[in-house]
């Protein structure tokens, strides 16, 4: 038997999980969406409908800047202590989109493989992500990537109107359905979030349509690009990070950071002594697309992308990322 | 779960001092642990307040009480790893990268070949071959620097010489300097090696990687049989951050030594 959940008995359910975890889900804020806690915010507010967020679910496992461990000394820094991030807290992501929790998956590979990244396994181990039905968007195009509907999420909520229906792939999932809000329905069970078309199907003809290096569709984009890596930041699966020491006043104690870091930046191949190994914006912005086309499919066996169009929407030279592989992969046979 | 982020404690034990910028350290890890590693692989070295960054391991892989790294004050991390002492405590973490392989040398005449501090992980295949000298052929060490103060382990040199062919060269000789004068491709001159089991190993800069790839070509030693050491930005270590990629390959993970064959084709340069 398929569970429903009515749509005005999604904020009784979610003030209910706010008693147990903290609670993350999207809010309207000016003329945009964000991914935000609402442990001070009525659950009223969150949104069951919307195009997109700004930035991707990642910034919780992967936040834009958190510190990796202190130091402290007597004369100069000589010993590390483990920071006190609360890492082990079980929290719940709520209303995300199948293109992010997608991302998420991509994620989970790049994060656990070859080695295991510390903080963000903890993290998205100790969360429960429930997913949300996108509505039909102009400028996304994850629908032609024929995105698996079985996996990611704990549970996900598929809109049919004046209700969702609630599928679970987890026990945390099964555990949710079990609450008084969730009603038993005959609906037909089943995510229906695909399209025929598929520009992602042949990755092995778009790895090559990437790899046309000499093509002036480069030069075309490195003149009109800003190098500013906000498609970097708001793109589910850019993962680049930077590190950075920082000490306090007293020179003897300070904190090991990681941030958000972006290929398109002038610095990011540049080493002590001067040598820059990507001088140029055109190889910079060429690699961001060889690493999502060319380099994830060797390492991951799949392309970069899951089809969000942040990088389109966000991008403040307007360059539409789909109409620039789509005018490569034409060029190829 | 092991949190590859948090850098082992380790103390320096000698700073020896090679020219006014360059100095060799021997670390020392904390709890007198064992210190295990490949000839070839790095270690990220940090100065807690400055950062991290890569060092190649310049010392013999058999003694795993310390091991050595060459420091050349050239940037932040650098510049503040110089103004630690004997006694200092430093972060490490590591052994990472694949090292120089090892297993495909046996019974092989190879022939090394460093260009200026290239020589510091050459300094660790050098001492593993001549403690293990009879598995391997003619062994020639080619070593080019600047100027005589600028060829770096010198006091090494005459141990050296009892096992292996020791050839050095300088662009800029002194008054004393008696030996090879110009770029070490001219060194290639003196190899006679059997070109069908010969293997070659570099660690320089880029251009010398390119002409004396050229030079090898010429005495009949294919890009399948030369080996290179990469460097490149690097801040995880651990195939993560992407600032060390190279067209498909990290330079932490699948390197910092690749053939030459594997990079040649590659859209960027090395």
């Amino acid at each position: 038997m398929a569970k429903i959940i009515k749509k005005k008995n999604i904020p009784f359910f979610l003030e209910e999980l706010k008693k147990k975890y903290p609670v993350y889900a999207p809010i309207k804020k000016g003329s945009d969406y964000v991914f935000e806690s609402i442990a001070d915010i009525p659950a009223e507010e969150v949104v069951l409908e919307y195009p997109i967020t700004i930035l991707p679910p990642k910034k919780f496992f992967f936040p834009q800047k958190e510190t990796l461990f202190e130091f402290t000394g007597k004369k100069y820094p000589d010993k590390i202590s483990k920071n006190k991030n609360n890492l082990s807290q079980k929290s719940v992501l709520f209303g995300v989109h199948l293109y992010d929790i997608h991302g998420l998956l991509i994620l989970d590979t790049v994060f656990k493989n070859p080695k295991d990244d510390f903080y963000y396994t903890s993290r998205r181990k100790n969360t429960i992500v429930i997913g949300l039905t996108c509505p039909a968007r102009s400028f996304s195009f994850y629908e032609a990537l024929g995105l698996d509907t079985h996996t990611g999420y704990d549970l996900f909520l598929e809109d049919i109107g004046d209700a969702f229906l609630a599928i679970s792939e987890s026990t945390e999932g099964e555990k949710f359905l079990k609450m008084p809000f969730f009603e038993e329905s005959k609906w037909r069970e089943g995510i229906n979030e695909t399209s025929p078309q598929n520009i992602f199907a042949d990755m092995e003809k778009l790895s090559r349509a990437v790899q046309q290096r000499k093509s002036k569709i480069w030069d075309e984009l490195a003149d009109i690009c800003f190098g500013c890596g906000i498609c970097s930041y708001v793109c589910p699966v850019c993962y680049c990070f930077e590190t950075e020491d920082q000490v306090n006043f007293d020179l003897c104690s300070g904190c090991r950071t990681r941030r958000w870091d972006a290929c398109f930046l002038p610095d990011f191949s540049s080493v002590a002594g001067g040598h820059n190994f990507r001088e140029k914006l055109k190889d910079r912005s060429y690699h961001w697309y060889w690493h999502k086309f060319v380099q994830m499919p060797q390492e991951i066996g799949k392309v970069g992308c899951v089809g969000c169009g942040r990088c389109i929407y966000y991008c403040p030279a307007k360059i539409n990322y789909r109409k620039t592989l789509e005018k490569l992969l034409n060029q190829v046979k | 779960m092991n949190n590859n982020y948090l850098p082992k404690e380790a103390i320096i034990e000698k700073i020896e001092s090679f020219t006014p910028e360059i100095k060799l350290y021997t670390f020392k890890l904390a709890n007198n642990q064992k210190f295990e590693f490949i000839p070839g692989q790095f270690v990220m070295v940090s100065s807690l307040g400055y950062g991290e960054a890569p060092f190649g391991i310049a010392s013999s892989p058999f003694k795993k009480d310390n091991f050595k790294i060459c420091v050349r004050k050239v940037g932040g991390v650098t510049k503040a790893l110089d103004k630690l002492e004997v006694g200092c405590y430093s972060g490490i973490r590591g052994p990472y990268g694949n090292g120089f392989p090892l297993k495909e040398l046996e019974g092989k005449d190879i022939i090394l070949a460093a260009g200026g501090t290239g020589i510091a992980p050459i300094v660790s295949l050098v001492e593993y071959l001549t403690t293990l000298r009879p598995k391997f052929g003619k062994i020639y060490l080619l070593y080019g620097a600047k100027t005589p103060s600028d060829l770096l382990f010198s006091s090494e040199f005459k141990r050296w010489s009892k096992s292996i062919e020791l050839c050095l060269t300088v662009n800029q000789p002194d008054r004393k300097w008696q030996q090879k004068v110009g770029i070490i491709t001219g060194l290639c001159k003196i190899i006679e090696v059997d070109c069908q089991k010969t293997k070659a190993i570099m660690c320089g800069p880029p251009v010398m990687y390119q002409a004396m790839t050229s030079e090898l070509k010429k005495i009949g030693i294919k890009e399948n049989n030369i080996y290179v050491s990469l460097e490149r930005r690097m801040r995880c270590g651990i195939g993560k951050c992407q600032h060390c990629v190279f067209g498909t390959k990290y330079v932490c993970q699948d390197g910092p030594i690749f053939k030459y064959s594997e990079i040649s084709n590659l859209p960027e340069e090395g």
